[in-house]
């Protein structure tokens, strides 16, 4: 039962990561503009040097059979090869781990994404560790102490810090860090930094880190709170609370024995979704804070029409996304044994 | 005589209600226990019947101590729960257990169903060795029906049906050998088939064990088979108290009256008038002066609504709180 | 001349003479070869570029070990970084910050043309429907190919405004494509058109625009065709939204409707040129030191390649600019370039309506000996660069 569930999730995944890939391709070829000219700007350029720039970026080649082009749409031979498609050759690089080339720093885009990615990794997985541990111990401690000034005081903070514009708070942060703590103000490292130590070079990256992760714990603390409160309050309602209590169990082992685990299962779900989508959501803090991490460079790319790496960035959010909700559901079935069933 | 093993003295439970937060004090309150009086005898089961809100499942979170009484007593075995605190009422709590409702909900779905039953023992720090623990387990299981008890040590909650579940639940109260069971409408949730089970279940352990049981109930048709007594409660207060068939037979207070004309009879040919209350249960903030009733009371007289009638002893061990009872 | 030479590349021969285009395009550049003052020590992209100086410089050596050039995610983050001193000198900044830092007593302004000076356009479809290029729409409202409506559009146009709004003062009043920045190619004797509504309606009313139908916007004198013009900009110009706005109220009191609506760049391109589907549009223009390009903007062979934008077509300035691309005189070719200033304000295939200035701010605190009276400011040029030393 288990394995069959499991194999049918994965396998809805890897269904849903397939029709991501095909639509990722034709939606950047629906969108209007020769990719050409958009990459490089440069009404100068001769034909035959924009004729250049297509070969050299695969776009002198059909889209797929019969299309030379999507929008707008032009007919071309249906006879010609499939695997000399724009549409095939882009699966297969994909399948040797090849994005394509940026149109704007002629890098590989799989490159510029991989070193990206970790950069935001690093902030976020620090940054959602801490909101989540942070987030769900006032959830606790504002649902346990439901209705006294400590519960209104921590859904005070956590409704205001929920509803404040990220980029203000982080603009805020950044103003007053720099300007009291003495804290870097942009970048990842001191640039020409030559460190002694590892330990050197880890202290820097952490000046540079405090701010933006401060940022960003403040701004999801508060909707882990929340809900974390509201499923807590939830559960301690339910009458197996009420048994515990009469069983004679204390408040710390009904919190740790009954209530905890329960009210932890909606937390799953939107912890999940919120990894998921959050390599893209440090766009705001990203900019703000100078970091060099995924979402400036999506940021960047639709600034500068790169297609390639936007083709890229979107596949890896996508598939993110996917991923940490095969995750969430394996985690249910291991943690709540009534979805077993279904 | 021997002394009762509970002896309930003049309680009362007050709730706060309406708008109050951390800045404003509560104006009113809901006398959702009022001035209750009874005993229950060590082995002996007292069926506490009432509508649903007349504070019959309050009266036995105070019993338990998870509400704080407001005023009046409860001698458990010689202790006042009321006066205990910390670890003397947690001990104290172990020889009273409870059952509840709906055991779709009282049941952790998180937790097998051997986790379920240990856990008392391993709150209460008994029977610390392993495979103590498991006899006794077992023990409450099969005690509990639940037989044999292997099959349903690895199960959740989720994998067993309502009957399975309310046996749990009642070999989770058994694990720590109560001399109290608080049987908060054990049924009333169960399929009509299973009911019987149950109370049968609840019987047995009576006549077997020795355990004293309050099994409190909205319908007198389901108490016959285990109550030694019936206490009628209405609007927090006991109106009727009295041995079953006494009670059963030769009602003295209207509303029990009314209570057993809507129960379905196990004779057909004993088929009775119905009586239909009139009105609503006025609410509980805002009593009536004199008689509770007066106000549903198909036979009320100006006297009821002028002066609240006492409780009076009828015959042996029979009382009733109604001026012409 | 010089200045064309900027864009050609010099290519060792003995490496490359055997070589096609193609290789040159797919040669990846990543160990540069140069002679400047300076010498590419480290890069992380959109992080910092490292440079050391170059002790073997030819030239005079800089002064200073090398400079880091560290990008910054916004412009806010910016000024706080030059306020902390965390960097000593910043390039741009938003002109919201500019009183603010008027006032830092360790800071120091300069402003000025920028370095590559840009240029913000109002474009207006001039391309009649019967001289439509191959694939065009050219459904340009007639009205705007009448000069005397464009001028009456100029009159209508407040440059002050706009310049005191839009750049908060940082800029100049606009003429031609050809900006103040691109130094002795702006012609500087042209007269502007007044902002004058006055002079606008009567313009317009002479001619024959009327409102007939008294809702408030003129027709044509034909009586068909309302004077209501789409205007489109571009969605990533920030100043887009203010200037159309800006434009709608001061064109609204001679008579003249606009929809108005920002467009997608690409999607801009496809209506634009040299499709000419639209009637007018905000836009703008980079350019490089020689004014050759922008002016090429404006001539009859850029039509047919999308790079003219208004389809604009005039033979006498088509020669002029013919000319202008072979005389070697400097001087001579300046009178030429001035003449075809005067005929392109003449004939308004474009409104300009100002030239940005650039602030750059250094602290003062730091480093001095930045060079700051050129006609352009750029404080990160090298011969700035070279020129610094650390303030004892």
């Amino acid at each position: 039962m288990r394995n069959r569930r499991l194999i049918n999730k994965v396998a809805w995944a890897l269904f849903t990561i397939c029709f991501v890939i095909v639509l990722n391709f034709f939606l950047f070829r629906i969108l209007p503009g020769d990719p050409a000219r958009a990459g490089i700007r440069d009404p100068r350029l001769t034909a035959e040097a924009q004729q250049a720039i297509r070969v050299r970026f695969g776009l002198d080649k059909p889209v797929i059979n019969c299309f030379a082009s999507i929008n707008p749409p032009k007919p071309a031979d249906c006879f010609v090869n499939p695997l000399d498609t724009q549409f095939f050759i882009y699966v297969g690089n994909l399948f040797r781990g090849e994005f394509g080339i940026s149109y704007h720093s002629n890098q590989p885009v799989a490159q510029v994404l991989a070193e990206r990615t970790w950069n935001t990794l690093l902030l976020i997985g620090v940054a959602q560790f801490l909101a989540i541990i942070l987030g769900v111990a006032l959830g606790v401690i504002a649902a346990w102490k439901l209705g006294t000034p400590v519960d209104y005081s921590a859904l005070i903070f956590s409704l205001v810090a929920w509803s404040l514009p990220t980029f203000w708070l982080g603009i805020i942060l950044l103003f007053w860090g720099s300007t009291n703590l003495g804290l870097p103000i942009g970048g990842m490292v001191t640039p020409g930094m030559n460190y002694a130590s590892i330990w050197a070079q880890v202290i820097d990256v952490g000046r540079h880190m405090f701010l933006p992760t401060l940022t960003y714990t403040i701004v999801f603390l508060g909707e882990y709170m929340l809900i974390m409160r509201s499923s807590l309050i939830d559960v301690l309602s339910e009458d197996y609370v009420l048994t515990a209590k009469a069983k004679g169990l204390n408040s710390y082992q009904i919190l740790k024995a009954h209530a905890l685990r329960n009210a932890m299962l909606p937390m799953v779900t939107i912890i999940a979704l919120n990894l998921g989508f959050t390599v893209a959501g440090a766009v705001q803090i990203e900019t703000v804070f100078s970091w060099p991490g995924l979402g400036g460079a999506i940021y960047e790319a639709v600034g500068q029409r790169d297609y390639p790496m936007l083709q890229g960035a979107f596949l890896l959010l996508a598939v993110s996304v996917i991923v940490a909700n095969l995750v969430a559901d394996l985690l249910y079935t291991y943690l709540d044994p009534r979805v077993q069933l279904e | 005589m021997a002394s009762p093993l509970v002896a309930v003295r003049n309680l009362r439970t007050l709730f706060p209600v309406g708008a109050h937060s951390v800045f404003r004090a509560p104006a009113t309150f809901v006398h959702a226990v009022d001035d209750v009086t009874f005993d229950i005898d060590e082995g002996e089961a007292l069926a506490l019947v009432g509508e649903s809100g007349c504070g019959k499942s309050t009266l036995a979170l105070t019993l338990l101590g998870l509400e704080r009484p407001t005023t009046g007593s409860i001698d458990f075995a010689g202790q006042e729960m009321t006066a205990l605190k910390g670890s003397e009422l947690k001990a104290a709590r172990r020889n009273m257990q409870m059952i509840f409702q709906d055991p779709y909900e009282s049941l952790n779905p998180l937790m097998r169903v051997g986790e379920i039953v240990a856990e008392p023992l391993i709150v209460h720090k008994l029977a610390n060795a392993r495979s103590d623990r498991e006899a006794r387990v077992r023990a409450a299981l099969e005690a509990a029906g639940l037989k044999p008890p292997e099959v349903y040590l690895e199960r959740y909650p989720y994998q067993l049906s309502g009957g399975q579940r309310q046996r749990v639940a009642i070999a989770a109260a058994l694990v720590l050998e109560p001399r109290l069971l608080l049987a908060d409408e054990p049924v009333s949730m169960l399929d009509v088939s299973i009911r019987a089970e149950i109370i049968n279940l609840l019987a047995e352990l009576k006549q077997t064990r020795k355990i004293s049981i309050l099994f409190i109930t909205h319908d007198l048709g389901t108490v016959t088979a285990v109550a030694d007594r019936i206490a009628v409660m209405y609007l927090g207060r006991i109106v009727e108290l009295g041995r079953t068939a006494d009670v059963l037979t030769q009602p003295r207070h209207p509303y029990t009256k009314a209570l057993l004309s809507v129960t379905p009879a196990p004779n057909p040919r004993l088929r009775k008038e119905r009586i239909i209350l009139k009105g609503e249960t006025p609410d509980p903030t805002r009593l009536p002066g004199g008689c509770r009733f007066a106000p549903r009371c198909p036979v009320a007289q100006p006297l009821c609504l002028a002066s609240d009638p006492p409780l009076t002893a009828l015959e042996t061990g029979h009382t009733a709180a109604c001026h012409f009872g | 001349m010089e200045s064309q030479l900027f864009s050609l590349y010099i290519l060792p021969e003995h490496l490359w003479g055997e070589k096609t285009a193609q290789a040159a395009i797919d040669f990846t550049n990543d160990t540069m070869v140069g002679s400047g003052p300076f010498k590419l020590a480290e890069y992380r992209q959109n992080q910092f570029v490292r440079l050391d100086t170059n002790q073997d410089y030819y030239g005079s050596v800089p002064k200073v070990d090398g400079a880091i050039l560290q990008t910054y995610g916004n412009q806010d983050a910016l000024v706080q970084a030059l306020k902390t001193g965390e960097v000593d000198m910043i390039t741009e900044m938003p002109n919201t910050a500019v009183a603010a830092l008027r006032n830092d007593a360790n800071i120091q302004l300069v402003v000025g043309a920028p370095l590559d000076p840009g240029v913000t356009d109002i474009i207006f479809n001039l391309v009649p429907p019967d001289q439509c290029p191959p694939d065009g729409k050219c459904t340009g409202h007639p009205a705007l190919k009448d000069l005397t409506v464009r001028k009456a559009l100029a009159h209508a146009t407040d440059k002050q405004q706009l310049i005191d709004i839009v750049l908060l003062g940082l800029g100049t009043p606009g003429l031609t494509l050809i900006p103040d920045g691109l130094g002795v190619y702006y012609n500087n004797t042209l007269q502007d058109y007044a902002f004058d509504i006055a002079t606008a309606n009567k313009l317009l009313d002479d001619a024959g625009y009327k409102d007939v139908n008294g809702d408030g916007v003129r027709e044509t004198p034909d009586g068909k065709a309302p004077l209501s013009f789409r205007l489109n900009w571009a969605g990533d110009m920030s100043s887009g939204p203010r200037i159309a706005e800006l434009l709608s109220k001061t064109w609204g009191e001679i008579g003249i409707k606009v929809e108005m609506q920002g467009l997608d760049p690409d999607t801009l391109t496809s209506v634009c040129c040299p499709a000419f589907d639209y009637d007018i549009i905000i836009w703008g223009w980079g350019s490089d030191p020689d004014p050759a390009f922008l002016l090429s903007v404006m001539t009859t062979d850029e039509i047919p390649t999308g790079t003219s934008e208004s389809g604009y077509s005039n033979p006498e300035y088509d020669e002029l600019f013919a000319q202008q691309a072979v005389e070697t005189d400097k001087e001579k070719r300046k009178e030429l370039i001035w003449e075809m200033q005067a005929i392109a304000l003449r004939d308004l295939p474009y409104i300009i309506p100002y030239y940005g200035q650039n602030v750059q701010a250094f602290r003062k605190d730091r480093f001095q000996g930045w060079i700051t009276d050129s006609s352009k400011i750029a404080l990160e040029d090298p011969s700035s660069l070279s020129l610094i030393e650390p303030v004892k």
